[in-house]
């Protein structure tokens, strides 16, 4: 079962910023991904977010 | 977010200077944090959460379908938007808005950037349990900052 609900999706976009996901959920991420514009902006929102704390932490 | 966080991040603020000198006198005080967190969280451990965390986490935002009920804003180049003043604001009020022991775990994660394997072994939890409470923060995080649209509207 390739295909993965946004819920899920959003779950290992999370997790993917942690640690590397295994071949499987990066391709069932991949795919969702292809025809998902929400998660899309979802993933990103977490990335500016990860940025935002970056450009903080940077900052005198 | 707790008081020793507010206060570390205040005053690492304060630290002028030469960058080395900073990464020097953060790596002091990250130690600092660590031994002050370890011993609250060994007091009071976190609630233990499954492999799959809840599932009811945050099902209220996905339709029967797994999808999103509400489209999530589109929020840009992540790289731009990092830059300007009014989404620095916005995210720092926003992480200062969680809960208490998510919002430690998320501060030393993106600010003194501990890996999932310093979270483990300084907090004494799973490395699921931390993935489960940074999934958590960031979806706290990017609701908190869709009510002030994303750093796409002046609001702020
Ligand atoms: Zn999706």
């Amino acid at each position: 079962m390739l295909r993965i609900t946004c819920q899920q999706a959003s779950r290992l976009l999370s997790q993917r910023m942690e640690a590397p996901l295994g071949a499987g959920m990066r391709l069932r991420l991949r795919l969702h991904l292809f025809v998902c514009d929400a998660c899309t902006r979802v993933a990103r929102q977490f990335a500016a977010i990860r940025l935002a704390m970056q450009t903080l932490r940077e900052r005198d | 977010m707790s008081d020793v966080l507010t206060q570390a991040y205040e005053r690492r603020a304060s630290f002028a200077g030469r960058s080395s000198l900073r990464t020097w006198l953060t790596a002091i005080l990250k130690n600092r944090i660590v031994d002050l967190l370890r011993k609250q969280w060994r007091e009071q451990p976190l609630e233990p959460v499954g492999d799959d965390g809840d599932e009811q986490d945050f099902d209220r935002l996905f339709g029967a379908n797994g999808h999103y009920l509400d489209t999530p804003l589109d929020s840009g180049n992540p790289a731009e938007l990092a830059q300007q003043e009014a989404f620095l604001t916005a995210v720092q009020r926003c992480v200062e808005k969680l809960p208490k022991r998510i919002g430690q775990l998320f501060v030393l994660r993106e600010v003194f950037g501990s890996d999932t394997d310093e979270l483990c072994k300084d907090l004494q939890i799973t490395p699921s349990n931390v993935w489960v409470q940074l999934y958590r923060a960031r979806m706290m995080l990017r609701a908190c900052l869709e009510q002030v649209g994303f750093g796409r509207t002046a609001a702020g």
